[in-house]
C-alpha cells in the first residue's frame, strides 16, 4: 500500500502555507537565498518560493528525492546512522537539501542560493527555517501532522 | 576481467528492484523510499539507482542498474545509461495497456532500442497472458526496431538469469 501521509501534506493548504511563510522568511532573513522548496521523499514538490521563475519546482523536487535518497545509500554503506544533509557547492552558488526534521524522512527541504552570503549563516538559516517548520506543524518523529 | 553495466528500465511495480535482488551476489544498494502516490498500490518505490553485481561462469562482471520507472525521474535514466552494454526493458503485463505504456521506456532508451542493445521482458504472463510474448514480438517488428522478448517472473532467479543471457547474446 502507499503512504498516506505525504499524499496528505502534499493536498493541505495549510501545510503549504505555513511552508511557504517559513521558505519566505528565510529568503527575507537570507537575501542570497534564490528559491525554497519542500518536497516529498519520492520526488513530489508540495510547496515552493522562487525568486527566479525558470526554476521548475516539479523537477527540483524529483532531483531532491533522488539525491537525499543517494546520499542517504552513501550513509548506510558506510554504515552512518542517517543522512540528514547534502550541499552542492558551485561558482554559481549552493544548494542545500536538509530531511525536514519530525517527518521520518518523509519530506526534504531545498535551498538555493547564491554566493553572495557566508556559508555558515546560510546553512544556520536554512537549519532554522526547517525547525519553524516542524514546530508550526507539530511535527513528531513518528512523521504525523497535527495540523 | 571484462566489466559491464546493464541497466534494467520499465514502469513501476515491473520488479526492477526485485530483478536486482534476485541475481545480485551482495545486498544491492537500495534508494527505494516510501511511496506516496495512490496510482500504485505498493510501500516503496526507486527514485535514484538500485545497484547489484553479478559474475558469470565466464569470468565476466556484471554491474546492475535499476532506474525509477516513473517520468518525473526520467533525468535519471539518461545519467545510468552513460556507458552501458545494454538495457533490460521490463513491460507489466497487468497494466490496462501495457505494450502502450511500454512505448515511453522504449522511446527514453532510443539508442539501444534502435542498435538492438536491449531486450524486452513480460512478467506476469501467467495472471495476465494477454498482449502475448508474440503480440510484443510484432509490435516491437511493426515499429521498426525488433528486439527479442523473453516471458519472466522478476521474484526468479533463473528466470533472470536466463534474460541477462539473452541480453548478452544480442549485445
Ligand atoms: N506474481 C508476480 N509478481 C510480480 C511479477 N513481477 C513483479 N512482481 C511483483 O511486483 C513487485 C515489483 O516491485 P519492485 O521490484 O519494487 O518494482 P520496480 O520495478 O522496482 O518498481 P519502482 O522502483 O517503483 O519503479 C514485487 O512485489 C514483485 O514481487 C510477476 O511476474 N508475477
Ligand atoms: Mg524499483
Amino acid at each position: 500500500m502507499h503512504d498516506d501521509s505525504m499524499r496528505l501534506w502534499r493536498e493541505s493548504p495549510v501545510f503549504k502555507a505555513v511552508c511557504r511563510a517559513e521558505m519566505d522568511e528565510l529568503r527575507n532573513s537570507t537575501p542570497s537565498v534564490q528559491a525554497g522548496i519542500i518536497a516529498t521523499a519520492d520526488g513530489f514538490d508540495v510547496a515552493d518560493v522562487c525568486v527566479n521563475d525558470t526554476y521548475s519546482p516539479a523537477r527540483l523536487s524529483a532531483m531532491a528525492s533522488s539525491m537525499m535518497a543517494l546520499a542517504g545509500a552513501v550513509a548506510r554503506e558506510v554504515e552512518y546512522p542517517n543522512c540528514e544533509s547534502l550541499i552542492v557547492e558551485s561558482s554559481g552558488g549552493k544548494t542545500i537539501m536538509m530531511s525536514l526534521p519530525g517527518t521520518d524522512g518523509r519530506l526534504v527541504l531545498l535551498v538555493i542560493a547564491d554566493n553572495s552570503a557566508s556559508f555558515g549563516m546560510l546553512l544556520m538559516h536554512a537549519r532554522q527555517c526547517a525547525h519553524r517548520i516542524q514546530k508550526r506543524l507539530n511535527l513528531t518523529t513518528d512523521g504525523a501532522a497535527e495540523s | 576481467m571484462i566489466e559491464h553495466k546493464i541497466i534494467f528500465a520499465g514502469p513501476t511495480g515491473a520488479g526492477k528492484t526485485t530483478a536486482i535482488g534476485q541475481v545480485s551476489e551482495r545486498p544491492p544498494v537500495s534508494t527505494d523510499v516510501i511511496n506516496s502516490d495512490a496510482r500504485y498500490n505498493k510501500a516503496t518505490t526507486t527514485v535514484a539507482i538500485d545497484f547489484g553485481e553479478i559474475t558469470l561462469d565466464a569470468g565476466e562482471k556484471l554491474r546492475l542498474y535499476g532506474v525509477p520507472g516513473q517520468h518525473r525521474f526520467s533525468f535519471v535514466w539518461d545519467i545510468a545509461a552513460r556507458g552501458a552494454l545494454g538495457v533490460i526493458l521490463i513491460a507489466d503485463n497487468s497494466l490496462p495497456e501495457p505494450m502502450k505504456e511500454l512505448q515511453f521506456y522504449l522511446d527514453g532508451f532510443a539508442s539501444f532500442v534502435k542498435s538492438g542493445a536491449a531486450v524486452v521482458v513480460v512478467n506476469r504472463l501467467e495472471t495476465h497472458p494477454s498482449p502475448s510474448q508474440e503480440d510484443y514480438v510484432n509490435m516491437l517488428i511493426a515499429r521498426g526496431t525488433p528486439l527479442p522478448v523473453c516471458a519472466c517472473d522478476p521474484r526468479k532467479k533463473e528466470d533472470v538469469l536466463t534474460v541477462l543471457d539473452v541480453l548478452l547474446t544480442v549485445c
